[in-house]
């Protein structure tokens, strides 16, 4: 098997990669003087991923709502009776799993006895056990996850926002489905889920601590057979209008003040590799140079009491969706959201000033020097930028390559103030 | 780490961890939690980050950051126990990165925003302090959004009263009006003049860092006669067992219940009350997680957590609302086997294991480990994270079930939402 390296002298960090036979992309990044050690193990697959073709069968199948989430829940059973979080138990791993729009991954963090971590890593997410018995049970737990993102402002304000964005994108559809949808569920369809999207070829394993790959592999080996590559996965196209669904949401709940969203949808889906990852960061740099907290946007509506310090941007660019927030509380959100195209349009008619493109990127160099702090926050980031087809020890080079046309041309596409939504949730 | 005495009452503690890409820089005032103060207290960090005397605006002193290579800047208030600290922290690049010395320019930053602030005619700017009232008055009004947080804090408030623990670190929106620029400056120059000082400086730290640190600090504070908050442990008072409930416009019921352990902070019996509530409720092979979710599927979660100044346990958890009694009955069934020592050996191993893991990996953020310093010289005390280990790994089922059995119930706190039959 090749191994193959990449170093970044300047950060003094080095990624290794090998593609196993069964399919399976490997990175290591050696992470000497670090106690904690950290696997993730990732599929590419999730909420977005409701109608696909299961492999070796004809016709196209739509799946119930949440079903990836509820499939990360039930991947913890095990055949013995057991779950993996009483194997972590014996080693003393911190182990968990998440599930978002395109991503379920299976993960631990560990300061010891790192190889056999990965030996129950590898064994529970390759070993699935669904009954009619332990589907039924997980309804009580996942409804009560739902009810508790139901009571949260911030999660409603966010998800309203997609869903005044897209008419056809799944992005729209909450991650954990309905009470409703998620009673669909059973273990054949289940199993159709993990047989399409488990597959080791449309997934990646990616280790971060003082590792040894070559050992790695070994765990590799075991679980994973050579004859279970089916290929990655390809995602259906979906066609997404150009326009927004309606420019205003608004819900009431039991909060003490507005909460906002202004949203902009991404318009380019389906990109990859580095022309993604400029995309992203591109869109990152205007939203610092615009709105962060060394803008005149910033100052002048906090002193004029229309934001505070809730007041922030974040901007979600992936393969198959995409949009841009920028949002807080407000006792004025309509003032505010007209403020915000505002601004929008001046930098679209004389341009946004060079020195704050500059210092916009300096904030996000200086964020990805941060990052490899922490050896989770660096596993996390990694796969999203792997599953991409990006190099994560590039990150820099990328955003230096940005340039003024660069910035010009993604204000125009992607924050067409005409296209935009509000998004606000209101004390009842 | 090591600890250098600048003046008495001031501290400046080295953390050297060259492995981390930052340092982290602070500066901790140690002051008393009480009502007459909690309030300005939390004021203070936002009117303050407004401006200072050579950054007079938020534009000023972000762009002077991002000068120094988007090094980040929080202040806020955080509590120990009976006590919080005011602190001011930046983080950013270490030298190595950027080839230059960047520890004496964040160093001298932090002495203009913390010891300069903007003032006029004897106390803060009119214009800061009343618009970081509003802000202020928000935060307050906002704790509601976060159900969770909300549940806890009542049950913790129902506890301790509105005194000391009880409080709610944020301040009390009705103590807003009291609060003028001038009496809010004068609050500050006590805190500044008579609190017991930790300054923390960690990660790539050489002789000539602190050499810098020591020179921009040292001329800034007098010596004082101040020391640390001490904080008296909950002890049962013996009273009934408090039950509230409270009605929301929630889909989701949250329960809160508030135990006190009268254990102290520092020797044996801390060791048994953090592994016992790690067994309880503090990981996912936990009694409450095995139980009220995994066999019950009750809840999403459903955790404990001992807060060690205080030795207060918490127990919390989401649930339908017409579940209240069969979740109630299944923590107290839980409750009471830790207390007969219905615990197996495999639930001890794994709870020593897992929090030997948390310990080792305190090492692994700078963050994590001026917290833990912090919090040991507000003890008194200069345990080592592998000594607290080794206290915690010395722990038998015996001592665990004699912890627990002091453990009393105090307070039940119920967010009330809609029941099943009611959801539109």
């Amino acid at each position: 098997m090749d191994i193959q390296k990449i170093t970044n002298s300047e950060l003094g960090e080095e990624m290794q990669f090998a593609v196993h036979e069964s399919g399976l992309r490997v990175y290591v990044f050696p992470k000497k003087g670090f106690s904690k050690y950290y696997a993730i193990y990732g599929t590419e697959y999730g909420s977005l991923n409701r109608t696909f073709t299961v492999p070796g069968e004809n016709n196209e199948i739509t799946v119930p709502d949440g079903i990836a989430h509820y499939l990360e829940h039930k991947m913890f059973e095990e055949e013995d009776g057991n779950d993996a979080f009483e194997k972590f138990a014996v080693t003393g791993a911190s182990s968990n799993a998440y599930t978002s729009f395109d991503i379920t991954a299976y993960l631990f963090s560990c300061t010891d006895r790192f190889y056999e971590n990965l030996d129950i890593l590898l064994e529970f997410v390759n070993h699935p056990h669904f009954t009619v018995e332990n589907v039924a049970k997980e309804q009580g737990i996942i409804g009560q996850e739902i009810k508790m993102y139901d009571d949260d402002p911030e999660w409603c304000v966010f998800f309203n926002s997609l869903k005044a964005m897209f008419h056809n994108n799944p992005v729209k559809i909450d991650i954990a489905g309905t009470v409703e949808s998620i009673s669909h569920i059973t273990p054949e369809i289940l199993y159709k889920c993990y047989n399409t999207f488990y597959n080791p070829a449309n997934m990646l394993l990616v280790l971060v601590g003082d590792i040894d790959m070559n050992e790695a592999m070994k765990y590799v080996d075991k679980h994973i057979s050579a004859d279970r590559n089916l290929g990655r996965v390809k995602c259906t196209e979906v066609s997404e209008p150009r326009e927004r669904v309606k420019e205003y949401i608004e819900q009431k709940l039991s909060v003490s003040q507005p909460m906002f969203r202004v949203a902009f949808k991404d318009n380019q889906p389906y990109m990859t590799g580095d022309a993604l990852l400029k995309k992203e960061i591109e869109t990152e740099i205007i939203l610092e140079a615009v709105f962060g907290r060394s803008s005149d946007f910033y100052l002048d509506l906090y002193e004029r009491g229309l934001i505070d310090s809730t007041f922030g941007t974040e901007t979600d660019i992936e393969h198959e969706y995409g949009f841009s927030l920028i949002g807080g509380e407000s006792s004025n959100p309509d003032k505010v959201y007209a403020e915000i195209k505002n601004v929008l349009d001046k930098c679209m008619a004389d341009g946004i000033d060079s020195a704050a493109i500059d210092r916009a990127k300096k904030v996000l160099i200086s964020r990805d020097i941060s990052l490899f702090n922490n050896v989770e926050n660096m596993g996390n980031t990694f796969i999203r930028q792997l599953k991409n087809n990006q190099n994560p020890l590039g990150y820099k080079k990328v955003v230096e390559s940005v340039t003024y046309d660069d910035i010009s041309r993604r204000l125009s596409n992607h924050f067409d103030t005409s296209n935009c939504v509000l998004s606000v949730v209101r004390p009842v | 780490m090591n600890t250098k005495r600048l003046r008495d009452g001031i501290d400046l503690h080295i953390i050297d961890a060259p492995k981390f890409k930052t340092n982290l820089m602070s500066v901790y005032f140690n002051i008393p939690l009480r009502r007459e103060t909690v309030t300005k207290a939390a004021l203070l960090p936002s009117v303050l980050k407004r401006g200072c005397a050579k950054y007079p605006t938020m534009k000023d002193m972000s762009r002077r950051l991002d000068d120094l290579y988007s090094a980040s800047v929080s202040a806020g208030v955080r509590m120990k126990g009976d006590g919080e600290v005011l602190f001011f922290t930046a983080e950013y690049i270490s030298d190595k990165f950027i080839g230059e010395k960047l520890s004496a320019q964040i160093a001298e930053f932090l002495h203009d925003f913390i010891f300069s602030p903007l003032t006029e005619n004897g106390g803060f700017n009119k214009e800061y302090t009343a618009g970081e009232k509003v802000n202020l008055k928000n935060a307050i009004l906002g704790l509601v959004n976060d159900k969770k947080a909300y549940t806890e804090f009542k049950c913790r408030e129902v506890m301790f009263g509105k005194e000391g623990y009880g409080m709610f670190e944020a301040g009390y929106a009705e103590d807003l009006d009291g609060i003028t620029p001038i009496n809010l400056y004068e609050f500050y120059k006590d805190v500044l003049n008579k609190s017991k000082i930790d300054i923390f400086i960690s990660g790539t730290v050489d002789d000539e860092t602190v050499g810098d640190v020591e020179r921009i600090f040292g001329s800034a504070f007098e010596d004082r006669d101040a020391n640390y908050i001490g904080t008296t442990v909950a002890e049962s008072e013996g009273t009934e067992l408090k039950t509230v409930s409270e009605e929301a416009d929630v889909v989701q019921s949250k329960l809160c219940m508030g135990m006190r352990c009268g254990i102290q902070p520092v020797g044996d019996e801390f060791y048994a009350i953090t592994l016992a509530s790690c067994i309880f409720g503090g990981s996912p092979f936990s009694k409450l997680f095995a139980n009220v979710r995994e066999k019950l599927s009750l809840a999403y979660y459903a955790v404990a957590r001992y807060s060690r100044f205080k030795s207060v346990m918490m127990i919390s958890s989401g649930i339908q609302t017409e579940n209240y009694q069969a979740a109630y009955d299944e923590i107290m069934l839980q409750f009471k086997k830790m207390q007969d020592g219905e615990i197996d050996d495999f639930e001890i191993e794994s709870a020593k294991k897992y929090l030997a893991n948390a310990y080792h990996s305190l090492s692994d953020s700078l963050r994590g480990m001026e917290d833990y310093y912090l919090s040991q010289c507000i003890m008194g005390e200069q345990q080592s994270i592998d000594e607290l280990l080794s206290g915690v790994l010395a722990v038998d089922k015996k001592r665990i079930t004699d912890v627990m059995k002091k453990v009393r119930f105090d307070t039940v706190y119920f967010l009330k939402g809609k029941s099943a039959g009611e959801v539109e």
